[in-house]
């Protein structure tokens, strides 16, 4: 089966949750990516993007119990699955080999 | 107790939601408007996720999305000739009973009628096209408002151009048509929001009486 290449804000999503491990949920994940992108991330966006990764297989989510500070509303966790790692993983080594091949870019990142 | 968000705007992001995650955005927007967010950063992020989920809607469901805008478009212009007779009656009725009033009065008051009758025709549609289409109501009753805004505006600019009036026109008269023409689009929104069957279910009553 061919590999789908993953996005750019679709990556970010997928790392943060990678970090955030048990607690990500659409708040903290848009927490995770605006602390270290320092651009703010629309709520819809995100969804649109988690929704596309559980589409993929990448993530899987479910639903917690509703609190109060929230209106009454549940949380959805979001969790991301073996194969979702190893897109992580393969995008990574990509990025890491086409970064290599860019004398322009040597350097810059130190 | 928690700051509470703008009603107006919850109330448009839950009727407009039909995704699965639309509970989960509609909680962590207000979680985080409580915390920090003002009134301008909510609205904008419920107009966000609007979109995105109308994005959605028709990644998903293009072809469900088509049909209720066609059947939309076929309601809007079979109806059309029975509004038009209806608007000709009632103004033949109101010609009878407004006789000796002043000419201009009388024919702002027959635009007023007409306008007021095709809008009430538009929500009617615009409800019949959100029941038809359930999940993708919420993109459906949208692009056809605006395929109906977009296509109103067509014939008014095709009007102006081609049509000669046998006196010039007043400010008034070339402004007039161009506003009185959104009673339309926004009949349908209006119809279409009632019409809407919301995918987020009403939040825990126990919960939300806890916060207070």
């Amino acid at each position: 089966m061919a590999r789908e290449f993953l996005g750019g804000f679709e990556l970010m999503v997928l790392l943060a949750l990678i970090k955030l491990g048990e607690d990500a949920y659409g708040v903290t994940v848009a927490q995770e990516i605006e602390a270290s992108s320092g651009r703010a991330v629309a709520i819809g966006s995100l969804y649109l993007t988690l929704k596309r990764l559980e589409q993929k297989k990448l993530v899987t989510s479910r639903r917690g119990e509703p609190t109060a500070e929230r209106g009454g509303r549940a949380k959805t966790h979001f969790r991301v699955t073996g194969k979702g790692v190893k897109a992580a993983s393969h995008a990574q080594r990509t990025l890491m080999t086409l970064w290599g091949g860019v004398r322009q870019l040597q350097g810059e990142g130190a | 107790m928690n700051k509470p968000a703008p009603r107006v705007a919850t109330w448009l992001l839950i009727r407009f939601s039909s995704g699965p995650h639309g509970e989960a955005i509609a909680g962590d927007l207000m979680e985080q408007y409580a915390a920090h967010a003002s009134r301008w950063w909510y609205w904008r992020q419920v107009f966000s996720a609007i979109r995105a989920d109308i994005i959605t809607t028709v990644r998903d469901r293009k072809w469900q999305t088509a049909l209720a805008i066609a059947l939309g478009w076929v309601a809007y212009v079979a109806t059309s000739f029975p509004t038009t007779w209806l608007v000709r009656r009632l103004r033949l009725i109101t010609q009878v009973w407004l006789s000796d009033v002043d000419p201009d009065w009388f024919l702002w008051t027959l635009r007023a009628e007409s306008t007021f009758i095709i809008a009430m025709v538009c929500v009617a549609i615009g409800w019949g096209v959100a029941k038809a289409s359930r999940r993708s109501a919420p993109a459906a009753v949208c692009f056809l408002a605006v395929s109906l805004l977009i296509f109103e505006y067509g014939m008014i600019a095709f009007f102006f151009a081609t049509a000669t009036p046998a006196r010039p026109l007043s400010s008034a008269e070339l402004v007039a048509p161009a506003l009185l023409v959104l009673s339309r689009p926004a009949g349908i929104l209006f119809g279409g929001l009632i019409g809407m069957r919301p995918a987020i279910q009403p939040a825990n009553v126990e919960t939300r009486l806890g916060s207070s």
